[in-house]
């Protein structure tokens, strides 16, 4: 029973096969177990080293193995402590049995000292080959390499030829004052050529075999000398080196020559794939040269018949872009224009539109460029003549028209006083010189006159259309001035009468021929001076003749009569804006030319007549 | 001496019969020829091979046992791999190393256990033992593979061998079946084979005890499919070469 024992001995204790631990305790160990060709095997230890001990003591080797399912009851000791030399125990082949386990166990003076489980099958490790020989098998044509054929014969002991065991071989070779081996793959055969020997140089081969499917290679055999023949005298003296540094040159450069023709044919395409074209902000239908260079009048044609013509400037280059004008949308078009709220039906709002503060409506900005220069109040929001300070100014216009009127005592005059270059609106006592979108000059000077006899007739004073603003909605802002006379009711204003006016002339297509206005003003023939134009005409057309101003102001006197016959204003409006079907109504009585062409139809005037008419 | 005469005298007597047609599946094997010899460096001279289907196909003795051969040398790297990978992942440390208790199931299968015994062994015994032997483990791979792929992260490098050696190991049952009906025909013993009895170790829920039979299994596969390699490699030179590989 003495295996049960040793069997805990070897769950404890045992080592793994493939494990050989070194034991720096001096104690004896086994280093190897081998079998060469799977008949034998014998285990190899040390003696260790011991410290003070003359004597170590005998070691022995136990070994135990396993048979058909039970283990030998007993440790049996080693059969052959001689034939594989010192510190080692052969196993012959009739101790041997494959695939069955073994364990040995080292003991000194009958400690066990180490033990070790094993196959024999997992320990093989061949011997290795024998006469090794080497024939030529070709020279190279240019003489400089050869190709040799070397052979062995498999180790004596290994029973190849029954088959019993199948080795495979590895060669090594390297020339003679080299270091480094080369190695060849493993081949089943015991021959194997070497190809590619340099005729001038001296070569060792070696070669080792081991089991197929084993991973551990036994020892090298003898090494080989090859000593080749040496080189013939017209052997070539330099190899022949395939030129790649020419082909790789000549390659980039043909690419090179490739890649630039294929950028200079397709140049345009390419530059606009790399840096596309920003398109321009571009309005449709505007010139934009003539937005820098061109002329006020004519920028302000092609703003106003833009919508009708639309110049087909840019349609078919797909890389402009238009600034769209939205000038149909009616809501802008209530909101944006002061003037329509002041020709609105709606009296009282205008009034509160007067007397309040000024929203932000229809505010658009409040410079005009390069345009317009004005000198306002301090308080006046902007410099521009813009709607924004229109109501402003428009306040301090009906203040003033006010105060006009209840000064009407005061000097006329200085109504005039400052409109002699730029006859404009009233507030000639606060000296300011109206900006004006043209200046008609000499015939305004007398006009004025007559007109100012009357200072709250603001009609009369009043001869020029300024047009200010354009709103988007395409209607004409007129100056505050030409709009108090429009509609404003500044201080005193016979309800009734205007609302007469206004029940008449409410229609959307507002332009008026002076026989229309005439009518408005006979309504109220004993209309005060101040009575102002009433908000007769609808607030969608903001234009005004200035001829229907003058009649519609409701001079009871002098101005009203016969307005084509007389020329009591020699006023004239240059016409910025040409609408159709809207147009501005001249008073065609003041102009110098016949003015058969301009009552051609009720005073509307293109602008090519006008350009003529003016300087 | 005497034996090697005697069996000399037995291999000539009997006649070789006319080789049979093979079915379709073993025709498969050249595909493996490839593998094997790219595998196993091994130069095979050009073999026949038969395609699918074909009626009266031959191949020789020797063909068979050169292929034979091939996939015994195949299953036994496979299983080699697969033991060192088990090994290697999971048994370090564990104490495994009491394999020497380990008992395989093919243990009662009386094979030889050295170079004289196998040569002293009839060629017809010798080939009926291997077809025992390969018999006995179609159920444990079967398992095997089942088992393994219901381990916890298997490792698909032993999976894949697993089922790579379970479908070898089935071709060889039959190539070897073709051999034995070549080299004796008639008689068919009967299917015998040790039953292995280590599935419940296998579904242990002890994770140690799990692994230890896994252990167990590998190694003893890696022994048997050793076996098998030699057997045959001494059977082929034995009746092909005429014991002059």
């Amino acid at each position: 029973m003495s295996f049960i024992r040793t069997i805990p001995d070897l769950l404890t204790s045992c080592f793994a096969i493939s494990v050989y631990s070194a034991d720096p305790s001096g104690k004896p160990q086994f280093t190897k177990c081998r079998s060469p060709e799977l008949e034998t095997f014998s285990c190899h230890w040390t003696k260790g080293v011991h410290h003070g001990v003359k004597n170590p003591g005998s070691i022995q080797l136990f070994y135990i193995r396993r048979s058909t399912q039970e283990w030998t009851q007993e440790w049996k000791e080693c059969p052959d402590y001689v034939s594989a030399g010192e510190n080692s125990c052969y196993f012959n082949s009739s101790y041997t049995s494959i695939w069955i386990p073994y364990c040995i166990k080292l003991t000194s003076n009958g400690d066990t000292v180490d033990q070790k489980c094993f196959s024999v099958e997992e320990i093989v490790q061949p011997d290795p080959p024998i006469g090794l020989n080497w024939t030529l098998l070709n020279i190279s044509l240019t003489g400089i390499h050869a190709d040799i054929q070397v052979r062995w014969e498999p180790p004596p002991n290994a029973d190849v030829q029954k088959g019993w065991i199948v080795l495979e071989y590895e060669l090594q070779y390297k020339e003679v004052n080299e270091s480094q081996w080369k190695m060849m793959d493993p081949v089943l055969s015991t021959s194997v050529p070497v190809y590619s020997l340099r005729l001038d140089k001296e070569y060792e081969v070696r070669v080792r075999s081991r089991q197929r499917n084993s991973e551990k290679y036994g020892e090298f055999s003898e090494v080989l000398y090859v000593a080749l023949p040496q080189m013939s005298p017209f052997a070539c003296e330099e190899d022949f080196q395939f030129p790649w540094f020419l082909i790789i040159i000549f390659g980039i450069f043909g690419l090179t020559m490739i890649l630039f023709l294929f950028i200079f044919s397709k140049q345009q395409r390419i530059k606009m794939l790399i840096l596309p074209p920003v398109p321009v902000p571009k309005i449709k239908g505007i010139d934009p040269d003539l937005l820098k260079e061109g002329k006020l009048e004519e920028v302000n044609t092609i703003l106003a018949i833009h919508d009708n013509y639309k110049p087909e400037f840019y349609n078919d280059d797909s890389w402009v872009e238009f600034i769209e004008l939205d000038i149909d949308d009616p809501d802008e078009k209530t909101e944006g224009s002061d003037t329509d709220r002041l020709l609105s039906n709606d009296r009282e709002k205008s009034l509160n539109i007067l007397g309040a503060k000024d929203d932000d409506s229809g505010r658009t900005s409040c410079y005009e460029p390069d345009i317009l220069e004005t000198d306002f109040n301090a308080s006046d929001v902007c410099d521009g003549t813009s709607e924004v300070a229109q109501p402003q100014r428009l306040k301090g216009e009906v203040d003033l028209l006010c105060l006009d009127q209840k000064n009407q005592s005061n000097s006329p005059s200085t109504d005039t006083a400052p409109t002699t270059q730029q006859p404009g609106v009233i507030l000639a006592k606060e000296n300011k010189p109206r900006p004006l979108l043209i200046s008609g000059t000499e015939s305004t000077h007398q006009a004025a006159h007559p007109q100012l006899s009357n200072p709250s007739s603001l009609a009369n004073i009043d001869f020029y259309a300024q047009v200010s603003d354009i709103t988007p909605a395409g209607s004409v802002v007129l100056s505050p001035g030409q709009k108090n006379k429009a509609g404003i009711a500044p201080c005193d204003m016979p309800p009734e009468v205007v609302s007469l006016c206004q029940a008449n002339f409410i229609m959307d297509n507002a332009y008026f021929c002076e026989a229309d206005a005439k009518k408005c003003i006979t309504v109220a023939p004993h209309v005060e001076a101040e009575s102002r134009v009433e908000p007769s005409f609808n607030q969608e057309d903001i234009y005004i003749t200035t001829e229907s101003l003058t009649t519609v102001a409701g001079q009871p006197g002098t101005a009203e009569r016969a307005p084509s016959s007389e020329m009591p204003v020699p006023d004239y409006t240059s016409i910025h804006i040409v609408q159709s079907p809207r147009g501005l109504v001249l008073n065609a009585t003041a102009l110098p030319l016949p003015d058969k062409e301009f009552l051609s139809s009720c005073g509307y005037v293109s602008t090519d007549q006008l350009n003529k008419i003016l300087p | 001496m005497k034996m090697s005469k005697a069996y000399k005298a037995n291999i000539w007597e009997r006649k070789l019969l006319d080789d049979q047609t093979f079915p379709g599946d073993w025709s498969l094997l050249p595909l493996l020829l490839l593998v094997s010899d790219l595998l196993l460096c091994q130069s095979v001279a050009s073999l026949p091979i038969c395609p699918t289907g074909a009626v009266n196909c031959q191949v020789s003795l020797r063909d068979l046992f050169d292929r034979a051969v091939i996939l015994s040398h195949y299953i036994h790297n496979l299983s080699s791999e697969m033991f060192n990978e088990f090994d290697k992942r999971y048994a370090q440390g564990r104490g495994f190393i009491t394999k020497a208790i380990n008992s395989c199931h093919t243990s009662s299968l009386s094979t030889p256990e050295d170079k004289e015994q196998a040569q002293q062994i009839h060629h017809e015994d010798l080939l009926n033992l291997i077809l025992r032997v390969l018999r006995s483990w179609n159920d444990p791979l079967y398992h095997l593979v089942t088992e393994v792929r219901g381990m916890q992260e298997a490792p698909d490098s032993i999976l894949s061998r697993a089922i790579e050696i379970e479908e070898q190991n089935r071709r060889l049952l039959e190539g070897m079946e073709k051999i034995v009906g070549q080299v004796h025909p008639g008689v068919r013993e009967n299917e015998v084979y040790s039953v292995w009895s280590g599935l419940p170790s296998l579904q242990m829920a002890d994770e140690d005890t799990r692994l230890f039979a896994f252990y167990n299994l590998l190694h003893c596969l890696r022994r048997d499919s050793h076996k098998i390699d030699n057997y045959l490699k001494l059977l082929k030179c034995r009746i092909v070469y005429d014991s002059n590989c």
